[in-house]
């Protein structure tokens, strides 16, 4: 067994892939069969330099932006492409789900489509007879068996593809992003599969799934840009590739707050100078236009929220039993009689998960509360179990009683962090639980 | 060197040959296939097989033979004479032309498998095999209802197609691979076909043109087929009695083998990209 562990079924060293850009095809052929070899490209380096050795029976997730050279690699190791330098050692059949339907001719129905991907990956038609049955079985795409695939939805496609790609006997799987258009009960059956195949198979997978390659997969690359940025275990990449994925984003996020910002401190001078007359209307109508998801009467207006941790590092990606920080801060622009503030968690349905509010009775509090100051509000928390995902905060500020009040300034979905679990959840919370069997007599 | 690139030849020969041996499976699937798609689903479905090239013998006949009425050759009717040189044409003809968008048409294949792209010209070959066995019973029938014996000479047109299928499948290769690059190489080979084919003795007869242009048309590997056929069929004359036209064919042929499967084999890892 360990004799069987120790050798690789892909071996990768040195790959670099570059591709020549042309100005016209004609240019490459000219170049192919230029007796001295005289170069017409503008080269553009897909990989760079990359390395990897892939023991037998282990799942290799692979990660990256798009464009990073995830499929390039793919291809190469399928033999589809030759690398520019560089050598790929694969030991063994690869089954590979590329894309959509790789190798289907669209012209042709599922069924035929089916055997011609049996033959093509070395089975004879009376073998692929007695495998028919299971496939069609776990493909469950119905009556369109006997259609053309091109009148297949790219589910069905992905369905069949997959479904022969797992029958084939490969000792090497390669599953490109292909699965992400499976609907979730599909992917599942999927997931499960391939943890069965693990066993019997050497598996390369490329996912966005974050979860997906933390929990099949037992090593992991970060390509970007065709240079690996890490490889080795998943949870570690999993978290800092995370953490990249949503600065890209953040910055997004931070700048559409900054915009909101400068729209509401302007509106604010404005709305100085426009309460002589009649300040509520002007202000309601000023907040439609400053933000969609962002409404309120105005006397108090939200400038900035964000998420920071114990030390005031900024939040994007959060795990269970992180000590955080929501801190939020408020201009006044009229005095509040009974004020309230309140924050809530929706996850990515828009179902709110949590939500808390706060009457703010202490004198002392209370002084605060003068038109012109600005507050800021901190809430601090231990971040529950909460299932993997994207959760939006929502903040607030409102005048009255839980019972009966108005919102000041309530920002939708001000902005948003990523909760990562190992495991997913069945459901939305976890919880410490134990599991006891006894003999019952 | 030379010894080297001759070895180094030979190496990629036994190499494809092998190839074909180990997917034979999958070369006879994808004949059959397109044998399918080219027919079924079409009203009268295999019956094109035959009325293709009926009709094109009716139609020359009836220009050549009843119109411009040409005389018997060699004491049988022109008709059978016609149709032994078009069945080797159409065969040669039929491959080249299929073929040369055989790659541009499988990008499927191509893209996104791992897939042994040289191949697919000899499944053209594979799947025009039919059309030409219905045009050689066609000329068996002619034959026949014409009262010309068929002698065992006729067998030597099975030595003969091997000539067409290796001429053939050498300019294949190149056809299909620059066709890649330059679209234009379909329309290209179109023409070239046409032009060829009244340019080839096929449906006249080379004893018509002066002994000096009767010895530059000899040239034409093409019309060593041509002939083949027809001193199988019709002359009743053993192929090795004209061994010089055999050995010139065979280098020329070759030659484009080897040319064609070297620019294949040069523009193969292309095609994924370009496609």
């Amino acid at each position: 067994m360990k004799e069987f562990c120790s050798e690789s079924a892909v071996k990768v060293t040195g790959l670099s892939k570059s591709y020549h850009l042309y100005d016209s095809s004609q240019d490459r052929l000219k170049e192919a069969l230029h007796p001295f070899k005289k170069k017409y490209y503008k080269e553009f380096y897909a990989l760079r330099d990359v390395s990897f050795e892939l023991p037998k029976g282990q799942v290799y997730g692979i990660i990256g932006f798009n464009g990073s050279g995830k499929s390039t690699l793919l291809k190469i190791i399928c033999g589809v492409t030759k690398p520019t330098s560089g050598e790929v050692e694969v030991r063994g059949k690869v089954s590979a789900l590329l894309e959509l339907g790789a190798g289907f001719n669209p012209e042709f129905t599922g069924r035929q489509n089916v055997f011609f991907s049996g033959i093509l990956a070395g089975f004879s038609r009376s073998e692929m007879k007695s495998r028919y049955n299971e496939i069609i079985a776990f493909a469950d795409i119905g009556d369109f068996v006997e259609q053309p695939v091109k009148s297949y939805s790219s589910g069905m496609m992905m369905r069949l593809a997959f479904a022969v790609a797992i029958h084939v006997d490969p000792d090497i799987l390669v599953i490109d992003e292909a699965l992400a258009v499976g609907d979730a009960k599909f992917r599942h059956k999927c997931m499960a599969r391939i943890r069965v195949l693990k066993d019997k198979c050497t598996i390369l997978f490329v996912s966005h799934d974050m979860n997906a390659v933390l929990s099949l997969c037992d090593r992991a690359l970060w390509l970007d840009k065709g240079r690996m940025v890490m490889s080795g275990e998943p949870k570690e990449i999993a978290r800092l590739y995370t953490e990249a994925t949503y600065e890209g984003t953040g910055q997004v996020f931070d700048r559409q707050a900054e915009q909101d910002q400068e729209t509401l401190t302007t509106e604010i001078s404005q709305l100085s100078t426009a309460t002589d007359t009649d300040g509520n209307v002007v202000s309601s109508t000023l907040l439609e236009e400053a933000s969609v998801d962002s409404f309120g009467t105005g006397k108090a207006k939200i400038i900035s929220s964000r998420l920071v941790g114990v030390n005031g590092e900024s939040k994007k990606n959060v795990f269970c039993g992180d000590c955080l920080n929501l801190i939020f801060s408020m201009q006044l622009k009229e005095s509040l009689e009974q004020p309230i503030v309140g924050f809530g968690v929706a996850d990515r349905l828009g179902l709110m998960v949590m939500g808390f509010h706060d009457l703010i009775t202490s004198d002392r509090e209370l002084e605060l509360f003068i038109p012109g100051n600005v507050i800021e509000v901190k809430y601090s928390f231990v971040w529950p179990d909460l299932n993997a995902g994207t959760y939006a905060f929502t903040v607030a500020i409102a005048d009255g009683i839980i019972e009966d009040h108005k919102q000041e300034h309530w920002i939708h979905e001000a902005f948003v962090v990523n909760c990562i679990r190992e495991k997913p959840l069945h459901g939305m919370f976890g919880m410490e639980y134990s599991l006891d069997f006894q003999l019952k007599d | 060197m030379i010894v080297l690139r001759l070895r180094g030849l030979y190496r990629a020969f036994i190499e494809f040959i092998r190839l074909l041996f180990d997917r034979r499976q999958l070369i006879w699937e994808m004949a059959r296939r397109d044998l399918l798609q080219r027919y079924v689903g079409s009203r009268v479905g295999l019956l094109w097989a035959v009325i293709h090239p009926l009709s094109l013998i009716f139609i020359f006949w009836f220009v050549f033979g009843f119109g411009l009425k040409s005389k018997p050759v060699a004491d049988v009717p022109f008709s059978v004479w016609l149709t032994s040189g078009m069945a080797a044409w159409f065969a040669f003809s039929g491959i080249v032309a299929e073929s040369t968008g055989v790659i541009v048409s499988n990008p499927h294949l191509i893209k996104k498998i791992n897939f042994p792209s040289q191949i697919l010209p000899v499944v053209k070959i594979v799947s025009s095999m039919l059309n030409h066995l219905v045009f050689l019973i066609l000329l068996v029938i002619l034959l026949l209802a014409n009262g010309v014996p068929i002698t065992f000479f006729a067998l030597q047109v099975l030595y003969y197609y091997c000539c067409i299928i290796v001429l053939a499948l050498g300019i294949s290769w190149l056809t299909s691979a620059i066709n890649v690059f330059v679209r234009d190489v379909g329309q290209i080979v179109q023409l070239v076909l046409q032009i060829t084919f009244w340019a080839t003795p096929i449906i006249w007869n080379i004893k018509i043109m002066p002994e000096k242009v009767q010895m530059f048309l000899r040239l034409n590997p093409i019309y060593y087929i041509i002939r083949g056929y027809r001193e199988a069929f019709v002359y009743c004359r053993p192929f090795w009695l004209d061994w010089r036209g055999g050995i010139y064919f065979w280098c020329v042929t070759l030659v484009l083998l080897v040319v064609g499967a070297l620019v294949f084999r040069r523009l193969k890892w292309h095609f994924p990209d370009v496609l």
